[in-house]
């Protein structure tokens, strides 16, 4: 018998191996199968956190507050409007555009005021609306101030915030799933609550329910307008370090301003109008606090 | 972002010293094989009959571990199915050098040829994939050179 060895054939065994181009067509694939889940995850996680009962809310802020006292940290919902002239102006506003917007006295909205320096004021979980000296300091008139409590109350009757926190929820959910993410964004709830961000289609939302309680509360939407053209001069004058996430998440000014106009001509509502003046002394209850 | 410029590091590094690696094992697996033609390694459970030889064990074992690219390629391919392509250089080249360090037992013995012989394969450790391959048979060797 003979018995032989050879070297074995060259490429036998590992054929056409092209490295880099399988590596660049999986990552393309991956990453189409992540933005396809992302979105699928957000609609589905959203649409539960519409079902969310508002009274969830409720519990779930009054639980941070009380884990926040317990722990030391100062709680996001203790920053209450400290100047009374301040307090009462605020909630009458308010109060004319609950009314207008027909809000269920079911759905309390809480009204809160920081004297930061910050262009901001923001909607979360529990009907907390917050307002930041900064923004209320380049108000020009209260059509402009209504426009934007119109808008973050429209974010909690629309429920923008359960639907945030739904679909985020279940991004980190689908992320800590495959093992791209940690199980601590599941349980940084507290994070979540102070710094909800909505999408873009929320705040085009918002923005048009706004206008219908500006209509109803002063007869035309004068005024609303003034808002956006505030950031569009802010963005301007180069202070974009002071945009917190309300104008960065929002929708462009300039297709902000437009859509008030298209609304306003669907629905036959005059853009100019009375404007009604900020009251005497504002900008120093502003100072207060 | 700092995590993304280090993990894009980290897959740079893993294909550049990987294929780096690769390159250098396969010309060097190829150089020796031919040296080691001479000594056949024969998978036929039945030695020659008629002949006189000394039977021993030998093994030739190597480690092999897989770079970051690769891996990273690989769980890529674990989420859609298919070949892992960029494993399959790994347990070839694993194999073979497993091969190459049995032959060099046998010959280092005196053995003429190496009969039975089989591989084995397992994985070791956690993280990145290592894998041992492992070679084994029986060396058979003449008795006049003892
Ligand atoms: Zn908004």
């Amino acid at each position: 018998m003979q018995y032989e060895d050879r070297a074995p054939e060259d490429n036998l065994n590992t054929p056409d191996h092209h490295p880099v181009r399988e590596f660049l067509k999986l990552a393309v694939m991956a990453a189409v199968a992540v933005v396809v889940l992302g979105i699928i995850l957000n609609f589905a996680g959203s649409r539960l956190g519409a079902l969310l009962p508002f009274k969830a809310e409720l519990w779930i802020t009054e639980r941070v507050h009380k884990a926040a006292i317990e722990t030391g940290q100062q709680s996001p919902f203790e920053q209450k409007i400290v100047q009374a002239e301040l307090q009462q102006y605020l909630q009458s506003v308010a109060d004319k555009v609950a009314v207008a917007l027909e809000v269920d006295t079911s759905m309390p909205v809480t009204l809160h005021y920081s004297s930061e320096n910050v262009i901001n004021a923001f909607a979360t979980l529990g009907g907390h609306v917050y307002f930041f000296k900064g923004l209320l300091d380049l108000l020009p008139h209260e059509n402009a101030l209504a426009m934007l409590i119109a808008h973050e109350y429209s974010h909690v009757t629309l429920r923008h915030p359960a639907k945030g926190l739904g679909g985020g929820l279940a991004l980190a959910i689908g992320t800590s799933a495959v093992g791209l993410g940690s199980e601590n964004q599941l349980f940084s709830l507290g994070s979540r609550i102070t710094s909800s961000s909505f999408s873009r289609s929320m705040e085009t939302e918002a923005d048009r329910s706004a206008l219908v309680a500006v209509n109803a509360i002063y007869g035309h939407v004068g005024g609303a307008a003034a808002l956006f053209e505030l950031f569009m001069q802010q963005r301007q004058g180069g202070s974009s370090g002071q945009f917190e996430n309300f104008v960065s998440t929002h929708p462009l000014d300039q297709q902000r301003i437009a859509q008030i106009d298209r609304v306003a001509r669907d629905n036959r509502w005059s853009v100019s109008g009375q404007l009604t003046p900020l009251p005497d002394g504002f900008q120093q209850w502003l100072r207060v606090q | 972002m700092t995590q993304l410029a280090i993990f894009a590091v980290l897959l740079l590094l893993g294909y550049g010293f990987g294929q780096l690696a690769e390159r250098r094992h396969y010309r060097s697996i190829k150089k020796r094989e031919q040296e080691m033609t001479a000594l056949p390694a024969i998978a036929s459970r039945h030695p020659p009959s008629g002949e006189y030889y000394q039977q021993r064990l030998v093994i030739g074992s190597v480690v092999v571990a897989s770079d970051y690219f690769k891996s990273f390629v690989a769980n890529l391919v674990n989420v859609f199915g298919g070949r892992i392509k960029s494993y399959e250089p790994l347990l070839d080249r694993g194999r073979r050098e497993a091969m190459l360090r049995l032959k060099q037992a046998a010959k280092s013995q005196g053995a003429n040829i190496v009969f039975n012989v089989k591989y084995e394969t397992s994985r070791i450790g956690g993280g990145i994939t290592t894998i041992e391959v492992l070679a084994y048979g029986t060396a058979l060797i003449p008795l006049e050179s003892e």
